[in-house]
C-alpha cells in the first residue's frame, strides 16, 4: 500500500512540534508586591476618663502579622493616624508596638494634639529592613496623656477626643 | 523549583496529549466516535480495541493569555508581565484539562441492525476559572483598591478522576436512519467542586474608624470525596486508580445519538454525552463558611479596664462567618455535551464491503459543519467547526477541520486514519497552526489510537 504524504506531514510536525525559547527560571525573580490595608484601633474619650489620672493605658493583641508567610515577605508597615480632639487641653498620645511578651518592639513618634485640632493626622512607615524585630508585631499599647490637671467642673460629657488608626502591610521580596 | 516542574508538567501536556474531538467526530467509521455520537454508523463487522492504546484523548485549554505571555525570555520583568496578565484576565477565563484513556474497547454486531459496544476507559476533567479578583487581591491587595468590591463568587473549580465502564447499542432503523444509546457506570476516584459561591470583600473609608474592611453575604463551599481518607491526604497514585473500579463513589448516566441521512449525500447526526450523575459517599470532605462581618477595628474603651480584645474579635468573626466540616454524602452532575453536524458528501462514488457482506457507496470527499457545546459550572461552552474529509482509498481517510471556541478564533485540525489488514490506527492533530510555537497556543492537541478491525 502507498504510504501517503500526509502521514510524512503528521510525524513529522509531532517530532518537530517546538516553542520559542521559554524561560521557566524568571518564575524566581517574581516580587510580590502587594499591600493590605486594615483598620486598627479606634476609640473615644472624654475628659472624664482623667478625672483620676494624667495618663490613661490601653492595649491589645494584634496578630495581623502573625504567619510564617507574612513575616517572610513583609517589607514595611505603614500606620494611618487620625484625630479629633474636641477638648480644650493638649494632648500628647503615644503608640508602643509590642511583641507577645508585652516587650516594646518599637515606638513611635509621641502624636501631639493641641487643643481643638479637629484635623489631625500623621502617618509613619517603618521599614523592615531597619526595624526587623516589628517583624514580631503581636500588640499595640496606646497611651494618653492629658496636659495639665483637671477638676470636676472642667468635665462635660459633650466634648470627646476621637481616635482612628489603620494600618497597611506591604510585601515586596523576591519569592 | 516546584513552579518550574509544575510549568514543565504544563507544557509537556500542551505539547503532547491534548486534542480535539471535534476532528474525531463520525471520522472514517472509527470505533472510538461511537463515545461522541453512539448513533453513528458503523459498517465493519467487530471491533476491539488494543487494551490501553486504542484511545489516548487529551484537552488542554487555556483562556486570558498563552504561555509565551508569562515566559517568552523577552527581557520584560516578569512582575509587568504578571500584572498585565492579572489586568487582562476575567472571570469567565479558565484553564480547562481533559484526559482519557481507553483501557478496553471491543463491539460486534450481535444482529443484522444492532450493533453492541462495551468498554471501559478512566477520565480526568477538570475545569479552573480564574477569579481575576482575588487574583488581583492577591498579588497586589486592597491598599489601592478601597471601595473596590472583590467578588467571591468567581472562586469556581471542578476536577474528577473516575473511571467509566460502558455498554452501547447502535441499532439500524432503516438505510436512512441510525439510532444509539450508551449507559454508563461512573466510578469516581476523586472529586473536587466549588461552585455556586457568594460574598464580597471590600474595604472602604470609614466612618468610626479610618477604614471599615467588610465581609458580605459570604456563603462559600468546597466539597470533596477521595482527596481525604480518615483526614489524610490520599496522594498514592495506586489508590485513586482502585478507586476508579468501583471504589464506593458510583453513579450513572447515559450517552444518546443519531445519524440521519435526508438524502444519500446529506447526512444529519447529533448527540447528546454524559447526561449522568455521580453519588459521592466515600471519603467525603466537605467545607463551607457563611455570613457576614464587618470590622471596623478594635474598640479602646479606656474605663472599661483591661479587656481582651482580640479574643473579642475573633470569637465575634466566628460567630458571624459561621465555618463548618462535615461527610455528608452529596450528588455531582457529569459536564454534559451536545454534539450536532450536517454533513455534505460528493465527488467519486466507491462501493464499500459492509459488515452483512452487501455493498454500500460512499463518496470519496466531504464537508460541512459541527456544533460542539459543553456545560460548565459557570455558563455553556461553545464550539464551531468547518470540515473537509476525503479518502485516499478504501482505507486511508483525512480530514481537516476549523474550530472556533473560547480558547481560539482558528483552530485548525488535522485527522488521519488507516486500515492495514486488520489493524487500524490513527492520529489527529489540532491546532496545528500551533505547532511551530505550542508556548503562544490557547489549545494545542494529539491523539492516537489503535484498533483491530474485522470486516
Amino acid at each position: 500500500m502507498k504510504f501517503p504524504k500526509s502521514w510524512y506531514f503528521f510525524f513529522c510536525t509531532i517530532f518537530f512540534s517546538c516553542s520559542q525559547v521559554l524561560d521557566f527560571e524568571q518564575v524566581q525573580a517574581y516580587e510580590l508586591n502587594a499591600s493590605y490595608t486594615v483598620p486598627l484601633v479606634y476609640f473615644e474619650v472624654a475628659l472624664a476618663n482623667f478625672l483620676k489620672t494624667e495618663q490613661v493605658i490601653e492595649k491589645s493583641d494584634v496578630k495581623f502579622l502573625n504567619s510564617f508567610f507574612i513575616k517572610d515577605n513583609l517589607s514595611k508597615i505603614e500606620l494611618k493616624f487620625e484625630v479629633i480632639n474636641e477638648l480644650n487641653r493638649d494632648i500628647n498620645i503615644q503608640i508602643l508596638l509590642l511583641d507577645n511578651e508585652d516587650s516594646v518592639l518599637y515606638s513611635l513618634e509621641t502624636l501631639k494634639i493641641a487643643a481643638k485640632n479637629l484635623e489631625y493626622q500623621y502617618r509613619e512607615v517603618v521599614a523592615i529592613a531597619v526595624h526587623q524585630e516589628v517583624k514580631n508585631l503581636a500588640g499595640i499599647k496606646i497611651l494618653i496623656n492629658l496636659e495639665g490637671p483637671i477638676g470636676v467642673n472642667d468635665i462635660s460629657d459633650t466634648p470627646v477626643l476621637r481616635f482612628k488608626s489603620g494600618l497597611t502591610i506591604h510585601f515586596g521580596t523576591a519569592l | 523549583m516546584k513552579k518550574s516542574l509544575f510549568i514543565f508538567t504544563l507544557v509537556f501536556i500542551l505539547n503532547s496529549n491534548a486534542q480535539h474531538k471535534a476532528v474525531l467526530y463520525d471520522f472514517a467509521s472509527l470505533p472510538q466516535t461511537l463515545l461522541i455520537n453512539p448513533g453513528a454508523e458503523i459498517n465493519y463487522k467487530s471491533h476491539f480495541g488494543v487494551p490501553l492504546t486504542s484511545g489516548w484523548y487529551g484537552e488542554l485549554g487555556l483562556s486570558g493569555f498563552v504561555l509565551s505571555d508569562l515566559f517568552i525570555a523577552n527581557g520584560v520583568d516578569i512582575n509587568q508581565k504578571i500584572a498585565t496578565i492579572a489586568s487582562g484576565i476575567s472571570p469567565n477565563d479558565n484553564l480547562k484539562l481533559n484526559a482519557q484513556i481507553e483501557v478496553l474497547s471491543a463491539g460486534y454486531w450481535r444482529n443484522r441492525n444492532t450493533y453492541l459496544s462495551v468498554g471501559f476507559y478512566q477520565e480526568f476533567e477538570a475545569i479552573i476559572y480564574f477569579p481575576n479578583d482575588l487574583i488581583t487581591l492577591g498579588i497586589e491587595g486592597n491598599s489601592d483598591y478601597l471601595s473596590r468590591v472583590f467578588e467571591l463568587s468567581q472562586i469556581n473549580f471542578k476536577a474528577d478522576l473516575l473511571g467509566v465502564m460502558h455498554i452501547g447499542i447502535s441499532k439500524k432503523i432503516n438505510e436512512k436512519l441510525t439510532i444509539g444509546g450508551r449507559f454508563k457506570i461512573y466510578s469516581s476516584a476523586m472529586n473536587i467542586t466549588s461552585t455556586n459561591n457568594t460574598g464580597t470583600f471590600t474595604t472602604t473609608l470609614g466612618s468610626n474608624n479610618t477604614y471599615t474592611s467588610a465581609l458580605a453575604k459570604v456563603n462559600l463551599n468546597v466539597k470533596s470525596s477521595g482527596i481525604y481518607e480518615n483526614d489524610l491526604l490520599v496522594t498514592a497514585p495506586a489508590v485513586h486508580l482502585k478507586n476508579s473500579f468501583f471504589g464506593g463513589n458510583l453513579g450513572a448516566g447515559i450517552d444518546v445519538g443519531v445519524t440521519y441521512h435526508s438524502t444519500p449525500q446529506l447526512q444529519f447526526s447529533a448527540s447528546l454525552l454524559d447526561v449522568g450523575f455521580v453519588k459521592h459517599a466515600k471519603r467525603i470532605k466537605n467545607i463551607s463558611a457563611t455570613g457576614s462581618f464587618n470590622f471596623e477595628g478594635l474598640e479602646f474603651e479606656y474605663a472599661a479596664g483591661m479587656r481582651d480584645y482580640w479574643k473579642e474579635l475573633e470569637n465575634s468573626f466566628e460567630e458571624q462567618v459561621r465555618t463548618s466540616e462535615n461527610q455528608k454524602s452529596y450528588i455531582s452532575w457529569r459536564s454534559a455535551k451536545l454534539n450536532a453536524a450536517i454533513k455534505y458528501s460528493y465527488g467519486e462514488k466507491r462501493s464499500i464491503k459492509c459488515y452483512d457482506n452487501s455493498h454500500k457507496n460512499v463518496y470519496k470527499n466531504a464537508f460541512g459543519a459541527q456544533l460542539y457545546s459543553i456545560f460548565r459550572p459557570l455558563k455553556q461552552q461553545f464550539a464551531f467547526t468547518g470540515f473537509y474529509e476525503t479518502s485516499f482509498s478504501d482505507a486511508v481517510h483525512a480530514k481537516i477541520t476549523y474550530t472556533i471556541d473560547d480558547y481560539s478564533y482558528a483552530n485548525i485540525g488535522l485527522g488521519a486514519a488507516a486500515q492495514i489488514r486488520n489493524i487500524n490506527c490513527y492520529v489527529i492533530l489540532d491546532n496545528i497552526t500551533k505547532l511551530l510555537d505550542v508556548s503562544k497556543a490557547n489549545n494545542v492537541s494529539l491523539q492516537l489510537g489503535f484498533n483491530f478491525i474485522f470486516n
